[in-house]
């Protein structure tokens, strides 16, 4: 008698796990372009959402129902990386390898894993996100941070947000790498706030090393002492003041990819933003939750899992939705250590000719929802307030712009 | 004295600051982006929650006990800034700002009727400009043919420290006591210069050095320390005069009248040589300095060995506190006094030394000049990220060899006089080490934001000091090694709009602390908006030396601020 209780069990379980992975492995039903997703149809397209999407689509989130968004669907249309960039990537992937420990060496330019496969598959994904396309220089004047509490009050910062590609340079003819670089540099960075007032001209400059496991440097410059001081740029995991945002959630995940262990979940469409209308997003006044006026569409992509080797580090697993065309992500979802959902990102893309005349997909905004506290940040270009505009790969910058001397020059 | 004035100023102030809290709050973008317009109303209110007694000067005619009226600070600043960029090479910023204060009671020394001044003060004695002559705090010109350099004309300021709560390596600009509580603003504490400034890199070279170099010609009569003209126990008067520091304990030799402390300082020799003299004092600026050969000078070299950052420096200027010099006696007559003093208010302390001016007829006058000496200092300053800590630490050491230092020039025994000027030179050292940790996250406490911490350690050594010997016009003998220690806490909550901190400094040799908890506001709806609350307690065994000058002067300030 016990012995079939055991069995019957048994093929209980059997069917039920066979029942579940079917149900998982079924094609969802995808939406013809037009169609208009809100809390009436949304179920039929949740595995097309992340759960931040959701719950906003379906609930308004912490709002309710006024807090409601609809989403609409667009025709899927090419966003590819620029040509240049996939040519490097196949010059200079031969070269890389993947050491066990996670880490990546050998990398020049370019996608590091140009059709990354198994063994390895999310790790590589990874790598190629990492190291994914953001033009040879970047100026975004102004980025605007919109802060927004669960009693609907808004708070705001902006600034000037400037990038250089120091090594892995694929836009124009040259070398990759600026000859004129002594520290080893990937990438250098800086910020100059423009409001509140109170911070105005603090600027933060960012170096990330060539060495992937080497910590980012940090230098700030503070009006207030009229001098540059040198902070930590290795906790990696701590809200940056006043936001959603740690600097592992910039663009969906900003991290050290050694640092987590990757699996992929599954792989197929996903209802994405990538070729955004409206740059500045326009964001509804209530709530500053959701770009308004745009079009999702289907994307190919990866939803791989992250979860960190550190016990100490402050998130459980993260899940991304990457893009297969450019390895952006589209959405992430952030569980926090004990299993239980806390943050949900949105990044939208737009696709457009860029500065050395290729088009390319240039990040039109990242919208960051923490659950838990009720508290969003929504991080997008803005309205220029320097006449600088949102430049990608103008071929401008100079290394010399993103020093801790030329925060002394910016300062004031 | 009259504060209604001020709180109609103070209340047009709260109701600009509604009413801007109201309305969108953005800086003036011109011609494009081009040029810019912003700026800051702020009041910020100080009350003593402790006080000082004045039993011990006992001054006919003032009360003994404390002043009613605690009134510490009530500033209201309005400061406008302006940007033009009409080419990437070529930028103009300019910085206006007015600063009114009423006339506090706890000034009443210094005014009419006190022991030290029959001179009424003005009403706009605290405000600045005009009374500091200051009509533009910052304007330069700053041309950048090329990324690597740059060369920056005009009013600036510019910090080679690495400090956060101290100055050690920070020698260029001179800091402001005007403001009551100067110390805790140090946006408000630096005087800008007249200078032209050239940074110059060159990556291309092993460790991408740069060159940072300083021309300072003396055109700015207000490099200085403090304004030595203030009527003498007013605040911007020579540091221990300011009043957050004066105690009236002191007294040059028993049965005779009190004297504060910088007058005790000032006049250690003549008061021991020449009891019951006739003796008069005479304070001659020497702060204004010939063109050009009187012109400071300066070289920063910076460059990375790996993670280290270093830089070294050379700074050929002046000392930015005074020590001060005798001239000996000579005689002038009545007329001669008021002439030349041009200081009626130490008629009363002439007075109080119990020889009346108008039975002179002739009085000796001892002149005393204030020096501001010329200096070189040498420094080394640096950092390093410490990955395994994720922590920086920081570091300073300044080199002054033989800087000039006050003395008592007699013997405080005998008071035979042991030097005629009161001056010396030794060699100084001054290091600091610090580390910083940020970006602490510890979500059991504090969900929404990180910790920060921040540890200094400072010491300043005198390798071979001599008997006597003070700091400028401090009246505590130096000590061979000072030591300070400073720890600062801070994070944020609301998301950035509650930030509390603590900075706690102490000074072992002194047995003085000090301990300032604080909390900022931002407001949610507008982060524009914000304010302080900050509560300043201090300790001290000795009411002349580091922290002890300001013992009993704790105080709670409040501060609200709107930015456009």
């Amino acid at each position: 008698m016990r012995r079939a209780a055991v069995l019957l069990g048994l093929l209980i379980g059997v069917a039920s796990g066979l029942g579940l992975r079917q149900a998982s492995a079924a094609e969802p039903e995808l939406p013809p372009p037009g169609t208009q997703i809100d809390a009436g149809n949304v179920k039929r397209y949740a595995p097309l959402l992340s759960e931040g999407a959701l719950r906003w689509i379906r609930d308004g989130a912490w709002v309710g129902p006024k807090g409601r968004v609809t989403l609409r669907v667009g025709a899927t249309r090419p966003a590819p990386l620029p040509p240049r960039f996939l040519a490097a990537s196949q010059q200079y992937h031969g070269g890389v390898r993947l050491r066990e420990d996670g880490v990546l060496e050998g990398w020049v330019a370019g996608l590091p894993f140009p059709s990354p496969a198994e063994p390895d598959l999310a790790a590589k994904i990874m790598w190629n996100q990492y190291y994914r396309w953001r033009g040879d220089d970047y100026i975004l004047d102004t980025y605007r941070t919109t802060q927004t509490d669960r009693f609907g009050n808004h708070r705001e910062t902006r600034g000037v947000f400037k990038l250089l590609t120091v090594a892995g340079r694929t836009d124009r003819d040259g070398p990759t790498a600026l000859p004129s670089d002594r520290r080893g540099l990937r990438t250098a960075s800086m910020i100059v706030f423009t409001y509140p007032q109170a911070g105005r001209y603090q600027t933060t400059l960012f170096y990330r090393y060539l060495d992937p496991t080497k910590d980012d440097d940090v230098y700030v410059y503070l009006p207030s002492t009229r001098r540059v001081l040198r902070v930590q740029g290795g906790q990696r995991c701590t809200p940056v003041r006043g936001s959603d945002l740690a600097p592992d959630d910039f663009f969906g995940f900003d991290g050290r990819v050694f640092e987590q262990r990757w699996r992929v979940l599954s792989e197929g469409k996903v209802l994405a933003l990538v070729h955004q209308r409206h740059v500045p997003p326009r964001l509804d006044e209530a709530v500053g939750a959701w770009p308004q006026d745009e079009e999702f569409e289907l994307r190919d992509a990866w939803l791989v899992e992250g979860t960190p080797k550190d016990d100490g580090y402050c998130y459980g697993p993260r899940r991304m939705w990457i893009d297969k065309e450019n390895f952006n992500v589209l959405w992430a979802d952030v569980y926090d250590r004990s299993g239980v959902y806390w943050k949900g990102f949105l990044s939208g893309y737009a696709h457009y000719e860029v500065g050395n005349g290729e088009a390319a997909p240039v990040w039109g905004g990242t919208a960051a929802w923490d659950f838990q506290t009720e508290h969003l940040t929504y991080v997008a270009p803005g309205a220029p307030e320097w006449g600088l505009g949102y430049e990608v790969s103008p071929g401008t910058l100079r290394l010399p712009e993103f020093t801790p001397e030329a925060l002394l020059r910016i300062g004031r | 004295m009259s504060v209604v004035p001020s709180r109609r100023r103070a209340v047009a102030l709260l109701v600009g600051l509604v009413a801007g809290a109201a309305a969108p709050a953005r800086a003036v973008d011109l011609l494009d982006g081009a040029a810019n317009v912003s700026g800051f109303v702020e009041t910020r209110s100080a009350i003593w929650t402790q006080s000082d007694p004045v039993k011990p000067l006992h001054i006919p005619g003032i009360s003994d006990d404390p002043p009613d009226n605690r009134l510490a600070v009530a500033r209201e600043t309005l400061q406008l800034s302006f940007d033009y960029t009409p080419s990437p090479e070529l930028e103009l910023h300019g910085v206006l700002r007015g600063v009114w204060e009423p006339r506090y009671r706890i000034d009443a020394y210094a005014s009419d009727g006190s022991h030290f001044g029959h001179n009424v003060l003005d009403r706009n004695f605290y405000d600045e400009p005009p009374s500091w002559g200051e009509p533009v705090r910052e304007l330069w010109a700053q041309w950048s043919p090329s990324p690597s350099h740059s060369i920056r004309v005009g009013r600036q300021i510019v910090n080679w420290g690495e400090s956060l709560a101290f100055r050690v390596a920070d020698v260029i600009n001179p800091n402001d006591s005007r403001f009551n509580l100067f110390f805790l603003d140090p946006q408000d504490s630096r005087i800008p210069q007249w200078m032209v400034q050239g940074i110059h890199q060159f990556l291309d070279l092993p460790g991408s050095p740069s060159f940072e170099w300083i021309v300072l010609p003396p055109l700015d009569p207000e490099r200085r320390r403090v304004n030595d003209f203030a009527p003498t126990g007013a605040r911007w008067a020579i540091p221990p005069e300011t009043r957050q520091t004066r105690y009236p304990a002191l007294q040059t030799a028993p049965g005779q009248p009190a004297l504060w402390t910088v007058q005790r300082a000032v006049l250690n020799a003549r008061a021991a040589g020449a009891p019951g003299g006739a003796v008069d004092f005479r304070f001659l600026d020497d702060s204004k300095k010939a063109f050009p050969q009187e012109t400071s000078l300066g070289g920063r070299l910076r460059f990375s060995i790996g993670d280290l950052n270093l830089a070294l420096f050379d700074w050929y200027g002046y000392e930015l506190q005074p020590v001060v010099k005798d001239l000996g006696l000579s005689s002038l007559t009545i007329a001669d006094y008021r002439g030349v003093l041009g200081r009626p208010d130490l008629a009363d302390v002439y007075t109080a030394l119990g020889v009346p001016l108008a039975a002179q007829g002739a009085v000796r006058l001892d002149r005393f000049r204030f020096l501001y000496p010329r200096q070189n200092v040498l420094g080394l300053t640096g950092n390093y990220y410490l990955s395994l800590l994720k922590a920086v630490t920081r570091f300073e050491l300044v080199f002054r060899p033989e800087k000039l230092f006050q003395v008592d020039g007699f013997d405080r025994v005998t008071g035979a006089i042991t030097n005629r000027q009161g001056l010396v030179h030794r060699d100084e050292v001054q290091w600091q080490i610090a580390l910083d940790f940020s970006g602490l996250y510890w979500p059991a406490l504090n969900r929404e934001s990180d910790f920060a911490f921040s540890v200094e350690y400072t010491q300043a050594i005198v390798p071979d000091p001599a008997p006597g010997m003070r700091a400028g016009v401090f009246e505590t003998p130096l000590r061979q090694v000072t030591d300070t220690l400073s720890v600062r806490g801070s994070t944020a909550y609301f998301y950035n709009c509650v930030q509390p901190s603590v900075t706690a400094i102490w000074q072992p040799e002194q047995g003085a602390w000090a301990v300032v908890p604080a909390v900022g506001f931002s407001a949610p709806f507008d982060s524009n908006l914000t304010a302080e609350l900050r509560y300043v307690a201090i300790g001290g065994e000795s009411p002349f030396d580091g922290l002890g000058l300001f013992q009993r002067k704790d105080f709670v300030m409040f501060s609200l601020r709107y930015g456009f």
